[in-house]
């Protein structure tokens, strides 16, 4: 009986205790603003470097994802997507009336001679053309697949409007000039560029190969495999990689990109260099906080001594320190993500490379936020637990 | 003797001081690794043409960087030669091929350089001195510096280069890593073979020398005028200028370097803010009790000055020498080719100082606010 009263004051007394953190901080606006600055900077210091790095697999995946298929047939000499590595177009008929797959259509790609000419500075860039043939649906987008149907009239491209501006702007209709010859742009789509191609161009696959006398229809660079709706891929996969031929590999789609991120993260420097961003944000993160509680602790010295003094135990006055580093590091995350939007969108006008903040990134740095404050409060509380009452009075 | 208060109070709480010169530390190591990225993107933009010997450049209009240099025709090059000044002109074909690694087979970027050997084109002697290696047919030069995907490079390898023969007669260091994953240096012969697409009347680039007391300026400005449009000029400071502002300004990963460098000092000034703006704030008593002691507000201001500025340097000796190794480890490991150069480490430390500096007077501004007679 004692003991339930007693429970009940205390959550009692808790309901209706003074949110004493909340005060703190809102105490003084100015010094607030300036904490809360402080943090959001540490943050969007981690957003911006793993910004940097989701841009680079994002962009280099890009083209994979946006293409329609369960599973992917390439060479098995090609170990990264950029390099040219071509196969029988035989090995993805071969597999066409394989149990389980609806329908396989061959990609062709031209990076080396296909040069587009800026029509207003007539200077000319490479840019990579994607071939197919105009009635296979391989496009993620359903806009595309209908789009594509403009292809079938001979010389006729679509154009990849987030291209790098240097391309100039290209609009339906214009007749522009791709490797010394004449082609119709008959619309444009959506890719983006990424750290190895400046641009995109679709064309009908006849197109490419009357553009370009180096490429073969037999030469595929890329075989799309869709399956039927009740098909196992895992086990689809297997069979197809035992009647295929040694020269081809066949993966799923998701496997293929998983494999291009390791790639670029293992031949790049740039995945050292972000990571080691993403890093060092979080412990200047941990500094900054850690000043800021600091600061504040010894701002209310006397005041923290006055709630010893009345009984407050260390246990109570820890509780509060640490609230105040997470709602520190909460105020922070909200104006931090805000302005990361912003400069995402700045970076992605300059370069191009589109860098998407998904539910899973912002999560991510929404815990290093919370493990970099807690931490720092960690620290400052041990002042806290040194305090005598006796002493500052 | 006087007490050296600034020294006892960075000694005074241990702790606190390690955690604020720990902070201080990671700003400057921040800076110094974004510096050091930014740097090896800059000097990566014109390692190739740093190790070739030439005053003024001729290129086409359409040059974009070295690995999409259009081509000119070679008979240009005579007109250059008649142009008053000018001792020689030397054509380079460039050309990105794809390079068998010769273990794994995995094909990877290979930036191939055509040269006529017996022009002697490279500044490094070492160099000029194997060229005569590349008379033999499908014999090149490989980059000792190129990055480990390419397979081990060595004299005597044989493998392809765009599925062409090529056999490794010698070996120089040029590292141009963020460009091309590695460099090669063939014969013209060889270079055309490799590329089918290239021909003997079209070249990449030419190479002048020009007279030593001759302007490298009114030279191409001259040749400029002889060969516009087909063909144009820049001295080699413009084009190096160019190669850097188009790595560091156009293509991805410079913009990446170069927002890096701004965030770093961005956060560097608030860290040093926060670390001297809490050191002064927990001692505001002390100082005000020297105020009150009848010490007057420039004694009181020096001891802060000095206390920051021994906050700055401590800091600044263990992120000097992490930065060190860090260099170390991303040269090694990620072929970065970073090096800790004396004008940067000078640069770091007067911006450090100078932070530290403003840091101080913006902490400052609360101690001049504070009353003695309000602290106790």
């Amino acid at each position: 009986m004692k003991i339930a009263e007693k429970a009940g004051r205390r959550t009692e007394a808790r309901m209706h205790r003074t949110p004493l953190a909340w005060r703190n901080i809102v105490h003084n606006k100015v010094t607030m603003l300036f904490s809360v600055a402080a943090v959001a900077f540490a943050i969007i210091i981690m957003f911006m470097e793993l910004g940097f790095l989701n841009g680079l697999y994002d962009s280099q995946t890009g083209v994979i994802a946006f293409l329609r298929a369960d599973l992917v047939m390439v060479s098995r000499a090609l170990h990264i997507i950029t390099a040219h590595e071509p196969f029988p177009r035989s090995r993805l008929e071969k597999v066409a009336g394989l149990d389980g797959v609806s329908g396989v259509y061959p990609v062709y790609l031209e990076d080396i001679f296909s040069r587009l000419r800026n029509p207003k500075t007539g200077i000319k860039h490479h840019i990579r053309v994607i071939a197919f043939d105009p009635g296979d649906p391989i496009f993620q987008s359903r806009r595309i697949n209908l789009l594509a149907d403009k292809l079938r009239s001979p010389l006729t491209i679509l154009f990849d409007d987030r291209s790098r501006r240097f391309f100039g702007p290209l609009r339906s209709g214009m007749k522009i000039e791709l490797a010394d010859r004449a082609v119709t742009v008959a619309g444009t789509f959506r890719l983006g560029p990424d750290y190895h191609y400046d641009g995109n161009l679709l064309a009908s696959a006849d197109t490419l190969f009357q553009l370009f006398p180096n490429q073969h229809r037999e030469n595929v660079f890329l075989g799309l495999i869709q399956l039927k709706g009740d098909a196992s891929p895992d086990a689809v996969v297997r069979e197809l990689n035992r009647r295929a031929g040694p020269d081809v590999e066949i993966m799923k789609k998701s496997d293929i990109i998983a494999r291009e991120k390791a790639n670029w993260q293992k031949t790049t420097p740039a995945g050292y260099v972000f990571t080691m961003g993403v890093a060092v944000g979080f412990v200047i993160g941990i500094f900054i906080c850690y000043q800021i509680l600091y600061i504040d602790i010894s701002d209310h010295l006397s005041q923290l001594a006055t709630l010893k003094a009345l009984g407050y135990q260390n246990r109570d006055l820890v509780r509060q320190v640490l609230t105040q580093g997470a709602l520190i590091g909460v105020l922070g995350f909200v104006p931090a993500v805000a302005v990361t939007l912003g400069l995402y969108s700045v970076l992605t006008t300059i370069t191009g490379i589109v860098t998407k903040l998904t539910f899973g990134r912002i999560a991510l740095v929404f815990v290093l936020t919370l493990g970099m404050c807690l931490t720092a409060a960690g620290l400052a509380v041990r002042k806290v637990i040194a305090l005598d009452p006796a002493e500052l009075f | 003797m006087r007490t050296p208060l600034a020294w006892r109070n960075v000694w005074h709480k241990k702790v606190r001081s390690l955690i604020a010169l720990c902070g201080i530390a990671f700003a400057i190591l921040l800076i110094f690794m974004q510096l050091g990225f930014y740097a090896a993107a800059r000097t990566n933009a014109t390692s190739i043409y740093d190790a070739f010997d030439f005053d003024v450049v001729v290129l086409s209009p359409e040059y974009i960087f070295v690995a999409q240099a259009a081509d000119f025709p070679r008979y240009r090059l005579e007109e250059v030669r008649a142009v008053p000044g000018v001792e020689s002109a030397v054509p380079v074909w460039v050309q990105l091929g794809e390079w068998r690694n010769p273990e794994t087979r995995d094909a990877w970027d290979m930036l191939a350089l055509g040269v006529e050997p017996e022009q002697r084109p490279f500044r490094d002697p070492a160099i000029n001195n194997q060229l005569p290696l590349l008379f033999v047919r499908d014999n090149a030069l490989s980059d000792s510096l190129s990055r480990p995907e390419d397979g081990r490079l060595e004299p005597g390898i044989n493998s392809e280069l765009q599925h062409h023969r090529i056999r490794i007669a010698g070996r120089y260091s040029m590292g141009a890593g963020f460009i091309a994953g590695a460099t090669l240096i063939t014969s013209r012969e060889t270079f055309l073979e490799v590329f089918k697409q290239a021909s003997h009347e079209q070249i990449n680039l030419g190479l002048v020398k020009i007279a030593p007391n001759a302007s490298p300026r009114i030279i191409a400005d001259e040749i400029k005028s002889r060969v516009w449009p087909v063909a144009t000029a820049l001295t080699r400071a413009d084009f190096a200028k160019a190669e850097q502002t188009f790595w560091l300004n156009t293509k991805p990963v410079g913009i990446m370097f170069t927002t890096g460098v701004l965030v770093a000092f961005a956060a560097g000034t608030v860290i040093l803010y926060q670390v001297l703006a809490a050191e002064v704030q927990s001692r505001l008593r002390e100082y005000a009790t020297l105020k009150a002691l009848g010490y007057n507000t420039r004694f009181v201001y020096e001891v802060i000055v000095r206390q920051a500025l021994i906050f700055s340097w401590l800091g600044f000796i263990p992120a000097f020498f992490f930065a060190f190794v860090l260099y170390f480890l991303l040269r090694i490991e990620a072929f970065i080719p970073v090096r800790m150069e004396p004008t940067r480490v000078v640069a770091v430390l007067l911006l450090t100082s100078t932070m530290c500096l403003s840091a101080t007077f913006l902490a400052i501004r609360k101690l001049r606010a504070a009353d003695p007679a309000d602290l106790f």
